[in-house]
């Protein structure tokens, strides 16, 4: 018998539940609650949103600023909160326009080893370095410094890892991009000069 | 277009739940996924070339849910995996040691193991699917290969 013939057998177990029906009937029952789901998901992060304010407002006076970030190479306007200690809670509308909203924050540490909040605009910033894959079928590093796009398809190595140093100025930025499959990426940045610096490929 | 739905439902309901219980290791959420990618195929206006075309979209769909669900702060189906492989009747000796050592592997080679063994896709196939180089699938099902051989020993052959 042959692996594949084993490894079907084994899985064979596996069966979708009866008690889920998916007859187009019930698809259009389905699509009505979905709909329905996104408009009540729209309220929610309003009502989120005011509630956010709120809070805000009575510590330092509801300051909500507008920022742009570029969002998978697009310039796209964003509103930035207070979302508590160190973070930022953003709220935009996708190409799609579908309302998105996300988290986030963080702190730098400085020589003496002291953190310092950043704003809302470093964060954005940092944020804004995005892997994305093209309808070309390549891979691109959206660098938001330098608002420049580098092909960075055949820089992946066999096991899914790309390392890629960015000439900026006088600074050299380091990328480490991990390809999890499905358009997921985890990236790392840092201009620190990294032990395997031998492995980037330096980029002008 | 009605029975064309049907149709696909029953075609690939079982093998979008196997990939989804592959990545989400849990029956409930493998389900909601079943459901939720049909729901995005009836919802998607799409123009797909065939049928062949419209399985590597559904799997990919489900693979992509899956995956999303895993990483979802409002998880709510936490049913164990071992607790749930108690209730499956493996036709065969091995089979159970089989299934459990590929539900062991990292995710990475889980799925292009699964894509592999179960859904009879080649490498240039998964690489579409899943959007990765054909070297990362080679190295990925290489090496989710050499684990498998390492756990079950003769029970597993040497593939090429």
């Amino acid at each position: 018998m042959t692996n594949k013939e084993k490894y079907k057998r084994a899985f064979s177990v596996l069966h979708a539940s009866e008690n889920h029906i998916l007859e187009v009937e019930n698809m259009e029952k389905k699509k009505n609650a979905y709909m329905k789901k996104i408009v009540a998901a729209s309220t929610a992060i309003v009502v989120a949103s005011f509630s956010v304010t709120a809070a805000y407002a009575a510590d330092v006076g509801g300051i909500r600023e507008k920022l742009t970030m570029w969002f998978h190479g697009e310039e796209t306007e964003v509103t930035a909160e207070n979302y508590g200690e160190n973070s930022y809670k953003y709220t935009f509308t996708d190409s799609d326009g579908n309302p998105q909203e996300f988290v986030a924050g963080g702190v730098t540490i400085d020589d003496s080893g002291k953190e310092h909040a950043v704003s809302a605009k470093e964060v954005l910033e940092d944020l804004s370095d995005s892997v994305s894959y093209t309808d070309t079928g390549r891979w691109k590093l959206f660098y938001y410094d330098k608002q420049q796009k580098i092909d960075i398809t055949d820089m992946i190595d066999e096991d899914g890892v790309c390392r890629v140093a960015v000439k900026d100025g006088k600074k050299t930025v380091y990328f480490k991009i991990e390809f999890e499959g499905d358009e997921n990426t985890d990236l790392e940045k840092t201009t620190e000069v990294p032990k395997d610096a031998e492995r980037y490929t330096i980029v002008e | 277009m009605k029975q064309l739905f049907n149709e696909l439902v029953e075609r690939y309901r079982d093998n979008l739940f196997a990939i989804a219980f592959n990545v989400c290791k849990n029956t409930a959420d493998a389900d909601d996924v079943v459901q939720d990618t049909f729901l995005q195929y009836y919802l998607t206006r799409k123009k797909f070339d065939n049928e062949q075309h419209i399985r590597a979209w559904l799997i990919r769909v489900a693979i992509n849910k899956a995956k999303n669900i895993n990483r979802s702060f409002w998880r709510q189906h936490k049913r164990p995996l071992e607790e749930y492989i108690e209730t499956l009747v493996f036709t065969a000796p091995g089979d159970r040691e089989l299934f459990e050592t590929v539900m062991e592997l990292p995710e990475k080679y889980r799925i292009v193991i699964h894509l592999y063994y179960y859904e009879d896709y080649s490498i240039n196939e998964i690489a579409g699917v899943l959007k990765l180089t054909e070297s990362n699938v080679k190295v990925r099902l290489l090496r989710g290969r050499q684990m498998l051989k390492e756990a079950l020993k003769e029970e597993w052959e040497n593939d090429q």
